[in-house]
């Protein structure tokens, strides 16, 4: 008896531990409040949008001094270029795959010059820019990933949520466009 | 019916206990993949490359974007100095200095993640900007329902909620490894029933 509830109690604990690995890998694809899924099921290839109330996007702890825009790209025909102007006292930019990782990040200070350029290419356009040395490579932070698919997220430091100030300039008109000089 | 009774109980181990240890790794505060300083939790590697499943699931779970690495840094806190959960009538005093870095925000979020708001309609935040300091750059916040002199948070209500300290373009993150930061206390001050 006694050792047929070890038995029973040992296939229950192999089965736990099945199910544990089961859950947390699956997680990432079946998360109901996943803020990346959220952005990449509604926002708009190559264009920024803000995520605010308005995007239909909630972004769980979002830090309120900071005013968030993200760019969904593709890479398979192209790269992806984003560059800005109006820079507020801080920002930073990140690149993410379609399931929240982050590929790369950096803030004001890795940018060249205090000027947002970003130039986002796959190993494949990154091969063809080393060949062609094109103006981009110099003035812009090129960001080499193995990802097709992602976004790219800026965020911007804004001392008085309720004020509208540089900061909202800085994330209306940064450019997400396809690279072509490839 | 013995087979039918095995498989029963297997399956009900097997589901309970997994199902509860992967919950309780990615919900406890002080979980898998995390540095923990006092009643701070930061999870250093969720905005990186190398990001480890428990830490990748707890972000997706939660909802949130992570910092990227040289993005910043949030620390997380649930609870107080003495490992007591931080209650919305409790009064606090969060004291002392932050690791170095550019910018830093503190804010209070209720337990689903949405930031608190005052009766007034003010956020319960402040940023490194706003923030009144002593000599010693130093600063004491309180969290209170009565209005406080000096950095005062108007937090009320009565359940559980969460501190996030965001350091940005901090020198904690960089790759010689995270050294053990000095954060500020959580010290609680009583509380109204």
């Amino acid at each position: 008896m006694i050792r047929r509830v070890l038995y029973y109690g040992l296939c229950g604990v192999v089965l736990a531990g099945i199910v544990h690995i089961a859950i947390i890998l699956l997680i990432p694809n079946f998360g109901k409040r996943d803020a990346a899924r959220q952005i990449v099921e509604t926002l708009p290839e190559l264009e920024f949008v803000k995520l605010n109330g308005s995007s239909g996007i909630n972004i769980s702890a979002a830090d309120p001094f900071f005013e968030l825009s993200a760019c969904r790209f593709k890479l398979q025909d192209a790269g992806v270029l984003i560059d800005g102007n109006n820079l507020p006292s801080f920002w930073s930019a990140a690149v993410y795959d379609n399931k929240g990782r982050v590929v790369y990040s950096m803030n004001d200070r890795t940018a060249i010059g205090n000027r947002l350029q970003i130039l986002v290419v796959n190993p494949i356009q990154m091969a063809a820019l080393r060949q062609l040395q094109p103006e981009e490579l110099e003035t812009s932070i090129v960001v080499e990933t193995p990802i097709r698919e992602g976004f790219i997220l800026l965020r911007a430091f804004v001392r008085e949520p309720t004020q509208v100030d540089s900061s909202i300039g800085f994330l209306e008109q940064a450019n997400c466009l396809p690279y072509t000089g490839i | 019916m013995r087979i039918l009774v095995f498989f029963l109980s297997v399956m009900a181990i097997g589901l309970a206990l997994g199902g509860v240890s992967a919950h309780l790794s990615i919900r406890q505060s002080h979980g898998l993949g995390a540095i923990n300083v006092g009643p701070w939790s930061a999870w250093p590697f969720v905005g990186g490359a190398e990001v480890d499943p428990y830490t990748s699931a707890r972000s997706t779970a939660d909802g949130t974007l992570p910092l990227g690495a040289a993005e910043g840094l949030s620390f997380e806190a649930t609870t107080d100095q003495n490992g007591d959960p931080l209650l919305q009538n409790c009064r606090y005093e969060i004291a002392g200095k932050t690791p170095i870095t550019r910018v830093w925000t503190l804010a209070a979020y209720s337990d689903d993640g949405t930031a608190i708001e005052a009766r007034t309609g003010a956020i319960a935040a402040f940023h490194s900007g706003n923030v009144v300091r002593f000599a010693d750059s130093s600063f004491i916040i309180k969290i209170d329902d009565r209005p406080s002199s000096g950095n005062w948070m108007a937090i009320e209500g009565k359940d559980r909620f969460k501190l996030i300290l965001r350091l940005y373009d901090t020198p904690i993150t960089s790759n010689s490894g995270v050294i053990d930061p000095e954060m500020p206390k959580i010290l609680p001050q009583g509380c109204t029933s």
